[in-house]
């Protein structure tokens, strides 16, 4: 192969940078949060008699805004190992409030895996606390939430991650040792 | 053939350019689950290799790379030094269809002996001439989670050997495997891989796996094709026991190999000079223990104990050898520093038993070295001067060369959130093999007729090792920069290697006349002994420049340059890899390879340019296929050579793979 090729090469190399470069943007917060999400399906694993009777990994959130509910819906049916991943929303109507809504959403709280507790439903979440799955993984946004297994949290311009290993052992969720790894574990 | 390639090549790289200048949506979560979660943290790896402590790579003050199950998927690497190839500063030469030599910053060839090759901290590194044999890592490459390569010294935690760099291969932990996974890959000629990987919990933390492969080659031919090498077989079994607790992970592995080799011998029935295939059949176990101890938050304990056991038969040769390794390494964070210390034990046993007709024996048959080391290191960091100071020093004892000290003193500058300058100065040496001091009588080079310009052949014969062979030495400077941005990085690395003790040939009196008067069975020799008196200097550069431009286009480049001042080791003078994949929808992506040589100057293989395009697409959930064309743009070439023991070489050639993976 000559150099003539090799320089030719680079050149268009380099023409196909300029424009790729500037399409780079920085990555939104709300889509890195439900990335997020999705990998915390993947890298955990429920007991297995919760497994067994798991026709779909439900992640269910609460009042979530427009750009969160966007994201959600572009993982929503994405495969997790061999189950489908569904993104079920507990949210009122407009003109209600949560309570109004108890009937409705009991049978579904009682169904989700993973429970996504934003800031907006800390209290929901607090009053419903004893209808929460005992093996539901609970993501918060804030340290008061209670029986939370990860804290969504933002550091250093990054959002990142903590673990509660011993909830998750008592909740009977294993957690990864990448997953673990990766985080800021609370305890150890 | 080359022109409509060059075209469909710029075709393929102008189409991704306009695709992206129209693509300023910032990533959704959909396709940020695409990346790795390793990426999506912080666009950083984290590197065990460098000082034994997992480290972002953004703060490594090494030269630092790694290669990720997915570089091996999607690239469709069919052995490990292939995946080497990816690195910069790496030079793989193959010199067979199952032989490589892989070097770092020059110091190239089969016998090349300055790498340290791991697999998961087991060293491979053999008593005979203290380099490796490639084709015995035949891992399952499903198996494998991840390659770490360090370039340049980096002795203080690992021992000897380590004065180039280091590999470390990492495979995968039982209690990480998501999923289970078969591919099965044919080649357009006789070539074959399939590889079945299963992991599960068995219950109460204890994960087990199991991966097994089987893998057969089609041989390499000669200029004139008129010598071929037979297809080989090889298959491994690898079975992995795990217990993951809160401050404990504790597993044990077991593998079962079996290899073959079909290698070209020059044999010699003096005057003549003849070339025999010869076909070997090796057969390895290993077990190996590993406990890691979470004391605290801020203490952790490694320990490792492994036996391998290899024997390999021909009919020319029988080669036996054995490893028992013991380490124990001790990490403690202390307020902003970090304390590392360790020692090591090993022991290698090696027999060596040759026909007469072969150009290489050693004295006594039956070598055995034991290797202890003690080594400490410390990480202290001066925040108020963002100064990061890596010190660390070993002391290693070898039954062969005595005591080796290796220093080294690292320090990196955090220059700003996202960019690194470091600095670093070390010392590393190699031990001596058993063939460089217990070989004798051997058949050291042979010339013809023609090559020496008299009526007869020249024969040059190593007398019986006397003098002691040093350790050779190296004293390494290095500085490294590295800048992140959010969806690219660069890394850079310039490189002095001042080389001590090396090997050299000494010529014992003037070339004599086998008998006298000479007749027809009349032959020159010429005796020669090995010293370790030789020194030479090589320097380098390295770059790497890895971007996501966009959701759908990963983008890698690197490049390596290395000289050396006087006539030494070479390695390649220039090397380059560049990598793009694409992803055309969700399901299908294309993906390129292009590899540049300039060749092993003093060996003189081929200059080369060569690409893989690989095509992959989704079938279902569960299935995927990939083609992939290899070794595209050059139609065969002289990609490596054993530098010693035969004088028939053999050539690579483009073909073509065809594979299915199946993940349940």
């Amino acid at each position: 192969m000559s150099s003539k090729f090799l320089a030719r090469f680079f050149v268009i190399l380099f023409l196909s940078y300029i424009p790729a470069l500037n399409a780079a943007e920085i990555q939104k917060t709300e889509a890195l949060k439900v990335a997020y999400l999705y990998y915390f399906s993947k890298f955990i694993s429920w007991p297995e008699e919760v497994q067994s009777e798991m026709e779909s990994l439900n992640l269910c959130a609460g009042e979530v805004n427009e750009n969160i509910r966007f994201q959600l819906g572009t993982i929503d049916g994405k495969k997790v190992g061999q189950k489908t991943l569904h993104v079920v929303y507990l949210e009122p109507d407009d003109d209600s409030h949560y309570a109004d809504r108890e009937d409705k959403n009991e049978s579904v709280i009682e169904r989700c895996n993973i429970l996504f507790v934003s800031n907006n439903m800390i209290d929901w979440y607090h009053e419903r606390l004893a209808r929460v799955p005992e093996h539901a993984l609970v993501v918060a946004e804030s340290e008061s939430v209670a029986r939370r297994v990860i804290l969504l949290h933002r550091s250093d311009n990054k959002l990142k991650f903590e673990i509660d290993n011993d909830i998750a052992i008592q909740k009977g969720l294993k957690i990864s040792s990448k997953l673990l790894k990766l985080s800021q574990e609370k305890s150890r | 053939m080359k022109k409509p390639l060059e075209m469909l090549l710029a075709a393929f790289l102008l189409s991704f350019g306009s695709s992206n200048a129209s693509t300023n949506e910032p990533p959704t979560a959909a396709d940020l689950i695409e990346l790795q979660l390793e990426d999506l943290v912080s666009m950083e790896i984290e590197i065990e290799t460098a000082g034994k402590k997992d480290t972002k790579a953004l703060n490594l003050p090494y030269a630092a790379y790694v290669i990720t199950k997915e570089d091996i998927r999607e690239y469709q690497v069919q052995t490990i030094p292939e995946a080497l190839r990816m690195a910069p500063g790496i030079l793989v030469e193959q010199m067979g269809s199952r032989e490589w030599g892989v070097s770092i910053r020059g110091a190239g060839g089969r016998f090349s002996r300055f790498v340290l090759v791991l697999v998961n901290g087991r060293s491979l590194n053999n008593t005979m001439f203290s380099g490796v044999n490639w084709d015995e890592i035949n891992l399952s490459l499903n198996n494998i989670e991840r390659i770490e390569v360090i370039r340049g010294p980096n002795a203080e935690s690992w021992g000897a050997n380590a004065v180039n760099g280091i590999v470390n291969i990492i495979t995968s932990n039982p209690s990480e495997l998501s999923t289970s996974r078969l591919s099965l890959t044919k080649s357009n000629d006789s070539s074959y891989r399939a590889e079945l990987s299963l992991g599960q919990e068995i219950k109460n933390n204890w994960y087990h796996s199991i991966a097994i492969n089987s893998h057969s080659v089609e041989g390499l031919q000669n200029r004139d094709m008129s010598l071929e090498e037979n297809s080989t077989s090889s298959w491994r079994t690898q079975y992995h026991v795990e217990k993951v607790e809160k401050a404990n992970r504790f597993s044990i592995s077991f593998d079962k190999a079996f290899n073959e080799s079909s290698n070209f011998w020059s044999v010699y029935s003096l005057p003549e000079r003849d070339i025999e295939l010869i076909d070997e059949e090796k057969n390895t176990e290993v077990i190996q223990l590993d406990w890691q101890h979470w004391k605290s938050d801020k203490t952790q304990i490694k320990t490792r104990v492994s036996a391998q056991n290899t024997s390999r038969d021909s009919l020319s040769y029988r080669w036996d050898s054995k490893n028992y390794q013991a380490d124990v390494d001790f990490l403690h964070i202390y307020d902003q520093h970090q304390l590392g210390f360790g020692i090591n034990f090993r022991r290698s046993i090696g027999v060596l038993a040759t026909s007469d007709r072969l150009p290489i024996h050693i004295e006594p048959d039956r070598v055995e070295i034991d290797y202890s080391g003690i080594y400490f290191n410390g990480k202290f960091s001066i925040p108020d001067k963002n100064l990061t100071l890596v010190t660390a020093a070993r002391l290693d004892h070898n039954s062969q060369t005595g005591y080796e000290f290796q220093p080294s003193m690292r320090l990196m500058w955090k220059a700003s959130g996202k960019g690194r300058v470091w600095y670093a100065l070390s010392q590393a040496s190699t031990i001596p093999s058993a063939v460089v001091n217990g070989g004798s009588d051997d058949i050291f080079t042979y010339l013809t007729p023609q090559e020496t310009g008299s009526p007869y052949p020249l024969v040059v014969f190593r007398e019986e090792q006397i003098r002691n062979i040093d350790a050779t030495r190296v004293t390494a400077q290095e500085l490294g920069g590295r800048y992140v941005w959010e969806q690219a990085h660069i890394d850079v690395a310039l490189y002095e290697f001042r080389y001590s003790n090396e090997l050299a040939v000494i010529e014992l009196g003037e070339p004599q006349i086998s008998n006298w008067p000479p007749d027809e069975s009349s032959f020159l020799t010429q005796r020669v002994e090995l010293a370790s008196n030789y020194n030479y200097k090589s320097h380098g550069a390295e770059i790497r420049f890895l971007a996501r431009f966009n959701p759908s286009w990963d983008f890698e480049l690197a490049y390596s340059f290395n000289d050396v001042d006087e006539e030494g080791i070479y390695g390649a003078k220039n090397l380059a890899s560049i990598r793009s994949q694409y992803r055309i929808t969700e399901d299908f992506s294309v993906a390129l390879w292009f590899r540049h040589s300039s060749g092993n100057e003093v060996l003189a293989t081929d200059k080369s340019d060569t690409y893989d395009f690989i095509f992959s697409y989704q079938l279902m959930n569960q299935l995927k296929i990939f083609y992939t064309a290899k070794n595209i743009g050059e139609e065969r070439y002289l990609n490596g050579i054993r530098e010693f023991f035969t004088h028939e070489y053999l050539y690579l050639e483009e073909n073509h793979l065809l594979a299915v993976e199946w993940v349940f």
